[in-house]
């Protein structure tokens, strides 16, 4: 069989999943300039909100996923405010801040483990009944082609309100100068609250769509992260659309680069071009 | 010069702690201490759990009934995490702060495999019911083990292969010890017997994605698929449903860590029609203990040939303390002199490399409607 039609389309899908990732990640590390290492862990806090809701409540398959993107999104909010507000304000270096990220990170995770144990589990209800489409001579299951549509709407949608909204020029001017924008009247720690809950959502919600098509453990941010982190950085941090295009572009390079040699070093090759990109082109594909 | 002198002072106080600390600890009226490495967290956690809970209950009887020769037994559990690093920590902190003469463990392959030079070296009973890496027969000395190698289980799976007449076999395998293991294994038998392997690739620990190597696999072109994971069969179960959504049609056989609760749950209907290895007929003893841990703990066991083997294990090692007392040389050496041992597995012996003898454990079957059944050519 012809190999190329499904390698494109697995790096569609690899693609749509870093998209999701790097979307929220960008929103967030384009506010407050630091590296949010709680945000992978805010992606399993989705998924096991999903499993919970779903899978041992019981309840409807949308209501568990729409409380489970508010979870995320609110735990975001409160991790923001009970840490990062505070060190913040007593204008910590950046290395406290990661450190404190850190922290978080494996609180979360080690709570979440704490609550679900850190045994795998799916979130789909009956394994074999999902629906399988054909594009191009490549497979795409249900749950890849929601990912996929998901990520370019929520691309769209954070575009215009960036270009259109208040609020969004609002969070824009808090990205390019903090004192500035206080002094002319902006609520920086609301804005940047909003900021947190919205990009946590949004990490809640690619937890919870992985969790659709493979599975959960608690542990699952920190992979997804990373790769979120490399499609954010390759594209142009801060860059809406940049993260987006970073993001396919790094499921084709995994994808076909592991064309002839084992799978088992795509990690290998997204690093691999991650240090390129740092080396030379730091500032990514689209400025911001 | 002060300063040095109250360096020496602070020196000679730490060492007189550790020698004081140390000194207390071995002593020949308190506990016997048993030392346990095991998955307590992490995929394999279920195996773990299972053990601790089975060897608690055996346990905790005997300690009602007045212990061994008036002494209690202490169990003191360390969580290996189904890793080498993670299982060497266990066993040099079991070893060398906890004194213990004899650890029951690891379960993984990964555990016992990098526990046993350890062990060895200090000359402390290592005894694994779970572990089944071929690489554990030649491990050591004070190594036993009451789970038969890979070897027996990966030639039952590759004579099931042989007998279908299958001809372009491709094996996909978790790069971890049990994977590999049985792997090498299954590639001798392969090519003695003119089997064409089509494809050979591993994959990382941990992996959930598997499209990228089912790409080439369907490329490959092969008409058996043997999938052969190394953990609680997650990623096996989650190989099988990727290849069948995006389009596989090859007929697929797995091993024996397939039929795991989870293992079915993750893979659903798509794992309907797999051919694996697993525990042939369960003895009565061994249905009375599943339905009794069923009764005291309210979960499943991991794996009922595991909770059979760490109850044997359990009992085996408490009748060589009623025999030959607390001594691991007198330990090791009553271990090598069970011939006939009748408990919860059948009837069981050990040979000169500590490896078990004797038992029927397992034979093929076929997941039909989410359930194994007894599997015919």
């Amino acid at each position: 069989m012809d190999i190329i039609p499904q390698l494109i389309v697995n790096s569609i899908i690899a693609g749509a999943i870093y998209t999701m990732v790097a979307l929220g990640f960008n929103l967030i590390y384009g506010t407050v300039k630091f590296f949010d290492l709680g945000y992978g862990a805010i992606a399993a806090v989705g998924g096991y909100s999903v499993f919970y809701f779903y899978k041992i409540l019981n309840l409807d398959l949308s209501l568990s996923i729409l409380l489970g993107i508010l979870i995320s999104g609110l735990v975001g909010y409160i991790v923001y405010r009970l840490v990062y507000a505070p060190l913040r304000k007593r204008k910590s270096s950046g290395m406290v801040l990661i450190v404190a990220a850190l922290g978080v990170m494996t609180a979360l995770q080690a709570v979440v483990a704490i609550l679900f144990t850190s045994q795998f589990q799916t979130l789909s209800q009956n394994a074999g009944t999902e629906r399988v489409f054909s594009i191009l001579g490549g497979v795409i299951t249900q749950t890849q082609l929601i990912i996929l549509i998901l990520g370019l709407v929520i691309m769209a949608i954070i575009g215009l309100v960036f270009k259109f909204t208040l609020f969004g020029k609002a969070v824009k001017a808090v990205g390019d100068d903090e004192e500035v924008s206080k002094i002319v009247g902006i609520d920086t720690v609301k804005i940047i609250g909003w900021v947190f809950f919205i990009g946590s959502a949004i990490a809640g919600l690619a937890g919870i769509l992985v969790g659709f098509d493979t599975g959960i453990e608690p542990t699952m941010g920190l992979s997804l992260l990373l790769k979120g982190v490399i499609a954010a950085i390759i594209g142009g941090i801060g860059n809406v659309y940049g993260g987006v295009l970073g993001a396919f572009l790094l499921g084709f390079i995994e994808n076909f680069g592991i064309w002839k040699i084992s799978g088992e070093w795509k990690d290998a090759i997204a690093f691999g071009v991650l240090i390129i990109f740092l080396l030379w082109r730091p500032q990514g594909i689209l400025k911001r | 010069m002060k300063k040095i002198i109250w360096w020496i002072i602070g020196i000679v106080i730490v060492v007189a702690i550790i020698i004081f600390a140390t000194r207390s600890g071995s002593n020949n009226t308190g506990p016997i201490k048993i030392g346990f490495i095991g998955p307590l967290s992490g995929d394999a956690a279920l195996y773990g759990v299972t053990e601790k809970n089975i060897t608690d209950q055996v346990i905790s009887k005997l300690n009602a009934e007045g212990g061994i020769s008036g002494r209690q037994i202490q169990m003191i559990y360390e969580d290996g995490k189904c890793n080498g690093k993670d299982a060497t920590t266990a066993a040099q902190k079991l070893i060398s702060i906890d004194k213990v003469k004899v650890i029951l463990g690891g379960a993984c392959s990964s555990e016992t495999l990098a526990a046993a030079p350890i062990a060895e070296q200090n000359k402390v009973i290592l005894f694994s019911d779970f572990s089944s890496s071929p690489a554990i027969t030649n491990s050591g000395d004070y190594i036993f083990r009451n789970a038969p190698s890979d070897t027996v289980l990966a030639k039952l799976d590759a004579e099931a292969i042989i007998a279908g007449g299958f001809k372009k076999v491709a094996i996909i395998s978790e790069n971890n010890s049990y994977g590999q293991g049985v792997r090498k294994v299954m590639d001798g038998i392969f090519t003695e017997k003119g089997v064409n392997v089509v494809f050979d690739q591993y994959y990382q620990t941990g992996s959930t994605d598997f499209r990228d190597i089912l790409v080439k696999l369907k490329q490959s072109d092969a008409d058996l698929v043997y999938v052969n994971p190394g953990d609680n069969g997650k990623s096996g179960a989650l190989i099988i449903k990727q290849y069948k959504q995006a389009g596989g049609t090859a007929t697929i056989h797995g091993n024996f860590s397939l039929g795991t609760a989870d293992s079915l749950a993750i893979g659903g209907k798509y794992l309907e029609g797999l051919v694996l290895s697993d525990s042939a007929k369960l003895t009565n003893a061994l249905n009375d203990l599943i339905a009794q841990y069923q009764q005291n703990t309210g979960t499943k066991p991991g794996n009922n040939f595991e909770l059979g083997a760490a109850y044997d294990r359990i009992n085996i090692i408490i009748s060589a303390l009623k025999s030959v007392g607390y001594d691991a040389d007198k330990i090791k050496n009553y271990l090598y002199g069970i011939k006939n041992y009748t408990g919860a597995l059948g009837t069981i012996g050990f040979d000169q490399n500590g490896d078990v003898t004797g038992g029927s454990f397992f034979t093929e079957f076929i997941i039909k409607d989410q359930v194994e059944v007894p599997f015919v050519q």
